[in-house]
């Protein structure tokens, strides 16, 4: 390499960091330096109000794998993320074969916006209409439910229904960004392939499972990997459902209690920092595990064009 | 193998009509050409004979059978998409037997795969696809995809074989060699094709049948040779060729003898439009020539170079019509030296060689027939 094209490609280099500074520099006051910090503090023990900080080493993991709490919060984390999962990608993408197909071109606009319109609504608000929707008395919910001559259910004062109730509130909420990611990749498959099929005599099921299935994997994996993030770190709609600022969120009997939920009561209710972020590094380190498993999967499944 | 007829053929979107009253018979085994610009619903009309698009008017029948609400499956055509449309995330093969598997019976399943084995290989041999069976489409070469979307429209044996430009995304070499192909193979499986494209080169030499369309309408049909002889209209006299025929307004005065600034000898206008104060007249550039003066049997036109580009095998001379209404005049000229821009030279054509058409509404004047419909103007 001559002088002169090493002196360019410097300038180039200097170029481009220079340009990704400020983007690079907002991601590492607020993401990098705070996830580092972190790590940091796991390995402390941590006082709030006094500057006594004394280095613990693993001391905070080892209370926490000890702590059976923690192992109900992640069971339920999981519970939780596993039903989401594929509740959000069946429904999301009904959704979007009904109103790719059923709705005209001229009226489409509407539809989608009805169906985007609940992601843009604040979640706290709305889940607070959702906790009078669940009301066993007077609930919206249940009145459906009797009409129907079906049994009545405690919604979120039972162990058994509250995280149910948490998740129909969720996927009210995040249901019309998936349906338009969807819509997306749906409008990715060429219609000519589709048209193809029918002149090869393929029914429509036939042409769903073969064709449009498979050239939807990418965007089906995309949606899996944003579902599973965002159900892992479900907070707001579950804080707000079972107890909200007065107390008492994650019951009835902690049946709600998740993984998020848990890091939040241990820093700001009971003020134990450092195991709370260690706790925080532990969830950063399961999503981290299960967005390599789900790649590694999608390296076999999925088909990019 | 079936013969097609379309009776009427309307495709409305609102109040626009695409296609508009298409008229065709199409005999069992014959090689149809749709030729026509972009948006004069080539397209459309293959679209409606395969079923992908609903017929708004008109009849469509295959041998008889009216096929109008016949869903695609069931009307028995192969088709071939401009963009292939091959399937991209399987292999050849799987391109290739998705119709077979698609229309197995339920029964006899082994029975079905190993008959559809040997007939997907049979296909493959006869596109020299064999070497590449498992490979995914994304991994084939233009010309090779083109082979596998011909073979998936083939391998069902239909009765109807529709191609939708199906050279255009190929480079020009690779262009005439399969131009060449689908010729050899409609000679081995001589079935009915319909064949759309806007290249006159390819229908040209393709078809049995070549239908020229224009603003939903069909303009002309006939034997390639015969559009080129005898153009119905100024579009399709315009159309065909490269670059298409030359076309000039000429005043009359009601007297084709004396009209400007084109001479006629006296047996191109015999017996025709006596009365019209103006005509089109109509020379395919390569049949003009330089001449000199004096020639009472050819028709003369006095023109002006503004270029002559050298094709190495002649001169390509765009030059205007001099004294008229500077109109253009294309010609082929064998290559000489000493043409120079600005010049001024006569041009001639044998009256056999001349067209005249209507002024106004572009129809071709017949000798005899032209002097009902040109109003004769006192």
């Amino acid at each position: 390499m001559t002088r002169r094209s090493r002196v360019r490609r410097l300038k180039d280099q200097l170029v481009a960091y220079g340009l990704l500074t400020p983007a690079l520099a907002v991601f590492a006051v607020f993401f990098f330096v705070p996830a580092a910090y972190l790590l940091y503090i796991s390995f402390f023990h941590w006082g709030v109000l006094s500057s006594a900080t004394t280095f613990v080493g693993f001391e905070n993991f080892r209370r926490l794998f000890a702590q059976p709490l923690f192992w109900h919060s992640l069971a339920t984390t999981g519970y939780y993320t596993l039903v989401m999962i594929p509740a959000t990608v069946l429904l999301s993408l009904g959704i979007a074969l009904v109103l790719r197909e059923a709705v005209t071109a001229r009226r489409g606009g509407i539809w989608r916006a009805a169906v985007f319109l609940p992601h843009v609504t604040p979640v706290v608000a709305t889940s607070i209409i959702w906790v009078w929707i669940f009301n066993p008395q007077f609930g919206l919910a249940n009145f459906v439910l009797t009409s129907l001559h079906l049994p009545a259910l405690g919604w979120l004062d039972t162990t058994q229904w509250a995280l149910p109730a948490v998740m129909i509130d969720s996927l009210w909420h995040s249901l019309g960004l998936y349906v338009i990611i969807f819509l997306a990749g749906l409008a990715n498959v060429p219609r000519d392939l589709v048209e193809v099929a029918q002149l090869d005599g393929a029914r429509r099921q036939r042409i769903f499972r073969r064709i449009i299935w498979p050239l939807l994997s990418p965007t089906t994996f995309f949606v899996t990997i944003l579902a599973t993030v965002n159900s892992w770190q479900a907070f707001s709609q579950i804080y707000t459902m079972t107890g909200g600022p007065h107390g008492g969120a994650g019951g009835p009997a902690f049946s709600t209690t998740t993984d998020a939920l848990l890091i939040y009561q241990t820093a700001f209710t009971y003020y134990h920092f450092s195991l709370a972020a260690a706790m925080a590094f532990v969830m950063f380190a399961i999503i981290l595990l299960l967005t390599a498993v789900q790649k590694w999967i999608s390296n076999r499944l999925v088909f990019y064009r | 193998m079936a013969k097609i007829e379309m009776r009427d053929l309307v495709k409305a979107y609102g109040a626009e009509q695409v296609v508009d009253g298409v008229d065709l018979e199409i005999e069992d085994g014959q090689f149809v050409v749709l030729l026509g610009p972009s948006g004069c619903g080539k397209t459309t009309t293959l679209r409606m004979v395969a079923g992908l698009e609903q017929i708004t008017r008109g009849e469509l029948r295959f041998d008889g059978r009216l096929m109008n609400d016949e869903p695609p499956d069931r009307r028995g055509v192969g088709m071939v998409f401009q963009h292939y449309a091959l399937y991209p995330h399987m292999t050849v093969a799987a391109n290739l037997s998705f119709g077979l598997e698609s229309r197995r019976d339920r029964g006899s399943r082994r029975r079905a795969r190993a008959d559809e084995r040997a007939r997907v290989l049979e296909i493959a041999r006869l596109l020299e696809l064999d070497h590449v069976l498992d490979h995914r489409p994304k991994e084939l070469s233009g010309g090779q995809r083109q082979r596998v979307a011909l073979g998936r429209a083939l391998i069902r044996d239909p009765d109807v074989f529709l191609l939708d430009e199906p050279l255009s995304n190929l480079d020009a070499n690779l262009r005439d060699r399969m131009r060449m192909e689908l010729a050899r193979l409609h000679e081995e499986m001589p079935v009915t094709t319909v064949y759309v494209t806007h290249d006159q080169g390819e229908a040209l030499t393709l078809a049995d049948l070549v239908v020229v369309m224009h603003e939903g309408q069909v303009r002309q049909l006939g034997a390639p040779g015969d559009l080129y002889e005898h153009p119905a209209d100024t579009f399709v006299a315009g159309f065909l060729g490269s670059p298409g025929m030359n076309l000039w307004e000429v005043r009359t005065r009601g007297d084709l003898r004396a009209p400007e600034p084109v001479r006629l000898p006296g047996s191109v206008t015999a017996g025709r439009v006596d009365g019209a104060p103006a005509v089109t007249v109509g020379v395919r550039p390569e049949h003009l020539e330089l001449v000199g003066d004096g020639h009472d049997n050819l028709a003369l036109v006095e023109c002006r170079v503004r270029l002559v580009e050298n094709l190495g095998s002649h001169l390509l001379v765009h030059a205007t019509l001099h004294g008229g209404g500077e109109e253009a005049v294309v010609a082929h000229l064998a290559p000489q030296g000493g043409l120079r821009r600005g010049e001024i030279v006569l041009l001639g054509a044998r009256a056999e060689h001349v067209h005249l058409f209507e002024t106004g509404t572009g129809r071709r004047l017949h000798a005899g027939a032209a002097r009902r419909r040109v109003p004769v103007v006192a």
